[in-house]
């Protein structure tokens, strides 16, 4: 995969054939999870992404954490919204290609890949010692799978955040 | 009376407590260290949604992976919600909690 800036600021993906499926993979599960109530995500998952820890101690409860946890779901479903635009435009599956991604939505989409890595890392309880890069040689099955995506869009996150 | 001129109600002591406390900085929105999300992402977000500039947003970064959490902001108890409910929105671990006197 290359990941061009261009001047105006927009980045040029070029990706190959399981790249654009992986990345196809990660924004297709995670705008469904965006679409889905927060109360009704896997529990792991629901307290990464909308977690209530710290709401009581700082006395919002009731409806204020109600309405807390809606303006947090609000903004994820913006995002859900980007994610359909860029699933439209990446390459068809089982092709390589090109994806463009505008620098007003790179915001979006860096937000959008780490919701990913932490859905991913909370469904499979990963603490510091599993994301090691070493722990993935161990990994198996569906737990390794959630270990590559975690990497893979870690390293997309990190070109596009040193570009 | 002056024509034109606005009648303002006048403030009763309770009030002006209310007032004061409103507007006073006195809330602190912490960041706490996770294992997922990247250094390079948090400065992002502190850059982002605080305003940091890259070297203040480093420092701040280096103390939640470091300690364990840094103050990011000591502000009023609405702007603090605000900005807290921002880094929630990036996926950041943060909370708000009363400023010690």
């Amino acid at each position: 995969m290359r990941i061009i800036r261009e001047k105006s600021g927009d980045r040029n993906f070029e990706l190959a054939v399981p790249e654009a499926a992986l990345l196809r993979q990660a924004l297709e599960s995670t705008a469904e999870a965006y679409r889905t109530n927060p109360g009704e995500l896997d529990p792991m998952v629901g307290n990464v992404w909308y977690g209530r820890a710290g709401l009581r101690e700082a006395g919002i409860r009731g409806e204020d954490a109600l309405h807390w946890i809606e303006g947090l779901h609000e903004v994820r479903l913006g995002r859900e919204k980007y994610a359909q635009n860029w699933l439209k435009k990446l390459p068809a599956v089982g092709q390589s290609g090109v994806w463009l991604l505008p620098v007003n939505e790179v915001d979006a989409f860096l937000a959008t890949l780490n919701d990913h890595r932490l859905r991913r890392a909370a469904e499979f309880d990963l603490g510091d010692g599993d994301l090691e890069v070493m722990a993935l040689e161990k990994a198996r099955g569906d737990k390794r799978i959630a270990l590559v995506e975690i990497h893979f869009l870690a390293w997309i996150m990190e070109t596009v955040l040193h570009q | 009376m002056i024509r034109g001129a606005i009648d303002l109600p006048e403030v009763l002591p309770e009030q002006k407590n209310d007032l004061s406390e409103a507007f006073a900085k006195g809330w602190r929105v912490l960041v706490w260290n996770d294992p997922v999300n990247l250094m390079s992402y948090v400065v992002f977000v502190f850059q982002k949604v605080l305003g940091f500039d890259e070297n203040k947003a480093k420092k701040h970064m280096l103390e939640v992976h470091e300690r364990g959490q840094s103050v990011v902001a000591i502000e009023t108890r609405e702007k603090s919600e605000f900005l807290c409910h921002r880094l929630q929105e990036f996926g950041l671990k943060s909370t708000i909690e009363a400023n010690p006197a």
